[in-house]
């Protein structure tokens, strides 16, 4: 009878459980529910919701199961986001993915990926007010930057105790983006200025996509050294697309290997999200500082491109500011609706990639000065 | 300026970094400031390092355009390198460089030669074709679904539906829409002029 009771016991319905395993079972089944059934970017809710799920079973401790507990299987592979080497991966496969002739044929569109990221450090000035210690606040003013990867590089470098709402928030918001970015991108915009149309992006030729991603390392790197595993990676990943000699290698870093990591990423960074971190008035308010980042980081691209206008005689559509988030390609996408709201024949996704992909640059730089000052 | 000092000299902010729970509604751990000092150092380094990037691009555009015309490239390169307006006044010069050639090495409005055989289609339901497609390469790109080439799918254009696949991607993409084959520029996504008439290439029969 003591056997039947102890395996009770180390059940799901022993002792172990509580009301915030539930809770948390819940909120692991709206993550799914909005990945699969409302696509609200399925490649990271559904690994996360699926991850959530598998981090909140009631356990007795002692099993090796838990993802906090030693050796267990999630616990190795929690490795990667300890230790912060999933994301550098995650960026290789981006490097592999992006595009930079649209930013390269006009230069002027990689300042509106830097005018983006001050929703960054608007919102690490609002944490600080609210009492987070500076290393929490540059954690979480890095939502902003609406970069998964480089939320959770940071966090596990200077909150790991916060990684699990500072990535649910960050890839939440990354997910939301059609819906918070278009109301502040038509109110800070005249529909006069939603319909400037801009001269089409002209031919890069290859040896300047080449020298790109060289020179672009170097010169971020020297300026913000801190970013060298994300931004090292990413320059490299786009250096494999770009040469031409390393076709295969670039093909694996942007479909069998990205999809891999971010399936390692979203289980893991799910697991590790428990009630007794998630459920608490801290995760509320990241969640909120999380929104007004995002909200900032819109804003300020936008306002900045409105600003630029002032001095260009080529006119930007300053829609595409908004696009410096980098929530890559979801901003741009935004940015192509809203503007064929207005015109159907106003392509902007195109002209919207450049300040797409600069802003994960200058994501990357702003987490490279957090961890140089609070590491 | 002492916390860009210590920055600078030890990478490492002389403060503390504790929690302190009876702080709310302060600074926390450090002073008003050190707050401001990190915010501001923040956002101009990340203008910095981008600034950096824009001079650089600017640097190497003007190297390149003038090593292309030292190259003897100006008429290629000057097409190239001059962007087509799609304003009004502009139509007639569209309206020239569209007549449909269909061999040779003839340039393009981009400077580049049209592939052998390729013509600029003139039927407005090509334009919706290629803009199609154009959607299509932005899911093949950037889309979850992460269509393969070759891959076919169904994607609705102003709410009629098109069988699409993608079947090559690059300065000339290709994809196959309802059956046909044709081919745009991705610079150029649906940059068809006021009159309809389509400036992408597509093959001819």
């Amino acid at each position: 009878m003591d056997l039947v009771l102890k395996y009770i016991n180390n059940t799901g319905f022993g002792s172990a459980f509580t009301i915030g395993h539930l809770v948390m079972l819940l909120v692991g089944c709206v993550f799914l529910y909005l990945g699969i059934r409302k696509k609200f970017e399925p490649l990271l809710l559904v690994p996360i919701g699926i991850g959530i799920l598998l981090g909140n079973i009631p356990m007795a401790h002692g099993m090796r199961i838990s993802i906090y507990e030693e050796n267990s299987v999630l616990n190795i592979l929690y490795f990667g986001i300890k230790y912060g080497v999933y994301p550098p991966l995650i960026f290789l496969g981006i490097g592999a993915m992006t595009d930079f002739s649209t930013l390269l044929s006009r230069p002027i569109l990689v300042l509106l990926g830097a005018a983006a990221q001050v929703g960054i450090f608007i919102t690490f000035a609002g944490a600080l007010l609210l009492a987070f210690p500076a290393n929490e606040a540059a954690s979480i003013g890095i939502i902003g930057g609406a970069d998964g990867p480089t939320a959770i590089f940071i966090s596990s470098m200077l909150a790991p105790h916060l990684l699990g709402p500072i990535a649910i928030a960050a890839y939440s918001y990354m997910a939301l983006v059609p819906v918070i970015q278009p109301p502040i991108m038509k109110l800070l915009t005249t529909r006069k200025e939603r319909l400037i149309r801009m001269r089409e992006p002209r031919d890069v030729s290859q040896r300047m996509r080449i020298i790109f991603p060289v020179a672009g390392l170097i010169i971020s790197l020297f300026v913000a050294p801190g970013a060298l595993p994300l931004l090292g990676m990413f320059f490299a990943g786009n250096l494999l697309k770009e040469c031409g000699v390393t076709n295969r290698l670039a093909q694996t870093a942007r479909t069998a290997f990205v999809d891999t990591v971010t399936i390692l990423i979203g289980l893991t960074v799910g697991a590790s999200t428990q009630a007794d971190v998630f459920l608490t008035k801290q995760s509320v308010l990241i969640f909120a500082l999380g929104a007004i980042s995002f909200a900032c980081a819109t804003a300020g691209g936008v306002l900045f491109a409105k600003t630029l206008n002032l001095f260009l005689k080529d006119k930007i559509n300053p829609l595409i500011g908004a696009a410096g988030v980098s929530a890559v390609p979801d901003s741009a996408r935004v940015v192509q609706h809203v503007g064929r709201e207005d015109d159907p024949d106003n392509h902007l996704l195109m002209h919207a990639m450049g300040p797409n992909v600069a802003g994960v640059i200058g994501s990357a730089i702003a987490a490279g000065v957090f961890y140089a000052l609070f590491r | 300026m002492t916390l860009l000092n210590a920055w600078l000299t030890s990478g490492q902010i002389p403060e503390a970094t504790q929690h302190d729970p009876d702080r709310f509604l302060r600074w926390s751990n450090l002073s008003d400031a050190h707050a401001g000092t990190i915010t501001i150092t923040g956002i101009c380094t990340v203008f910095t390092g981008l600034a950096i990037l824009y001079l650089f691009m600017v640097l190497l555009n003007w190297i390149f355009k003038r090593t292309s015309i030292l190259n003897g490239e100006q008429s290629a390169g000057a097409a190239a390198a001059e962007p087509v307006s799609t304003s009004a006044e502009d139509e007639p010069a569209l309206e020239a460089a569209s007549t449909p050639r269909t061999m040779g090495r003839e340039p393009y409005q981009n400077g580049e030669p049209l592939p052998p055989g390729w013509s600029l289609p003139k039927d407005p339901a090509r334009v919706a074709l290629a803009a199609v497609s154009a959607a299509l390469l932005a899911t093949h790109l950037f889309d979850h679904r992460r269509l393969n080439l070759g891959e076919e799918c169904s994607l609705k254009v102003e709410g009629k539906p098109h069988r699409v696949s993608l079947l090559s991607v690059g300065h000339v993409n290709r994809a196959m829409v309802d059956g046909e084959e044709i081919a745009f520029f991705r610079s150029r996504v649906a940059a068809n002029d006021a009159t309809g008439q389509a400036i992408q290439p597509a093959r001819s029969a």
